[in-house]
């Protein structure tokens, strides 16, 4: 061998381990960059996971709060009246939350536990931000002293969007009144009272006393719920009620 | 006064990293925001009324929607876009990510503007989560701004 092919070789293997070392630059740079978006990706699935999940189940745990006022005779109630699950809703007439409740509870009532349970409507108007709240107080119990609460009650939330803050909801309620074949000048003299009135305004405090702070609110035999999230929830919580006390 | 240090090799300034995570928390801050929103929307139930505060009347209203589509939803995209893009700058310098990124931040801000205004003046109610949003947002702007202008004056200066 030469001097001169030795030297060649050497070149060759200077050339050949500077292509290498390159090459390694380039495999520990997508590394780097595997590593970077890799924890980009999960950092964000991850936390997009966490917020969907803490939403889904933040409705699940039991809040206590200080008793409820026994069901008494002057309570709207529907459903099994001997039952020993008693659920209690405290709900205002205007509000967007009570009437999407409303659907799920006819529904829990219609399909499920009708025969099984026993359902207490109470009025919790929020008189603060719900203009015509406390006038759909009076009407639902201007038809209840004629008989008709329930179904003033489904007719004033199936028609939330319609009178809410309508300065017409006096009107409106009337109708109301005829399509459920009232006697109109009794069911106008009791909307027009003032014990209706003052019936909304001490319910409000009333409930505002018990540390409620949001409609609606629902008790099963005196003890809070946090809202269901959905009609299965509901219905699985209900269930769980009926298993506990029999 | 350059906020930015020149790098000497190529003229292309070098936006500082403490600059990009600044960004990056700020846009990650909004995405969660829209993640909440968006899951309040499909799998929370009905939001409840409260006695001061009223109802969530905002995110149950028609203005809560754009084509159809939830702005929550819209959002997750944007705030998504902006991560995305100060990682790729991150990673690979390219001025055009920044670029982008400003670009998108005016969108935001703009977007932002005319939703504060629809809760001021149409909806008349606020909503908690939209107000982070747009306060998420109209930070971006400035911070895509800033930048925006490094870069043209990086241009002239080459």
């Amino acid at each position: 061998m030469t001097e001169e092919n030795i030297a060649d070789i050497s070149v060759k293997t200077k050339k050949e381990e500077k292509r290498e070392a390159d090459r390694a630059k380039a495999q520990k740079r997508m590394i780097k960059q595997a590593i970077l978006w890799g924890i980009t990706v999960l950092i964000i699935i991850g936390a997009a996971a966490g917020v969907v999940w803490a939403v889904k189940n933040g409705g699940t745990a039991s809040v206590t709060t200080g008793s409820i006022p026994e069901v008494t005779a002057s309570d709207w109630v529907r459903g099994n009246e001997n039952s020993t699950v008693v659920i209690v809703e405290y709900s205002d007439f205007q509000c967007p939350a009570c009437a999407a409740y409303y659907e799920v509870v006819k529904k829990l009532m219609d399909e499920d536990f009708g025969d099984k349970v026993k359902f207490v409507y109470r009025h919790f108007p929020l008189i603060e931000t719900h203009l015509t709240a406390t006038l759909a107080v009076s009407a639902s119990e201007a038809a209840g002293s004629q008989g008709k609460f329930w179904q003033m009650h489904d007719k004033l939330f199936e028609n939330q969007t319609t009178w809410a803050n309508n300065p017409k909801a006096r009107e409106i309620f009337i109708d109301y009144a005829k399509e459920l074949g009232l006697n109109i000048e009794e069911f106008t003299k009791n909307l027009d009272s003032k014990e209706g009135k003052e019936k909304a305004i001490n319910a409000y405090k009333a409930s505002i006393k018990m540390g409620l702070n949001s409609t609606p609110s629902f008790f099963i035999n005196g003890k809070k719920i946090q809202n269901p999230q959905s009609y299965e929830d509901f219905r699985n919580i209900i269930n769980q009620s009926i298993t506990d006390n029999s | 006064m350059k906020i930015f240090e020149t790098s000497s090799t190529n003229q292309s300034q070098i936006i500082p990293n403490i600059f990009l995570l600044g960004i990056t928390l700020i846009g990650f801050t909004g995405f969660l925001d829209s993640v909440y929103l968006t899951a309040k929307r499909f799998v929370g139930g009905p939001i409840p009324c409260f006695v001061f505060t009223g109802c969530d009347t905002v995110a149950q209203s028609p203005y809560a929607l754009l084509f159809g589509v939830p702005l929550s939803v819209i959002g997750i995209f944007y705030y998504l876009s902006v991560i995305l893009l100060v990682v790729f700058y991150f990673e690979t310098k390219q001025q055009i990510a920044m670029k982008m990124f400003s670009l998108l931040s005016v969108v935001g801000f703009l977007a932002s503007i005319y939703f504060i205004y629809l809760q001021a003046f149409v909806i008349k109610a606020f909503c908690f989560y939209c107000i982070l949003s747009a306060v998420t947002s109209t930070t971006l702007f400035i911070l895509g701004a800033t930048i925006w202008f490094q870069c043209l004056q990086n241009k002239e200066a080459e």
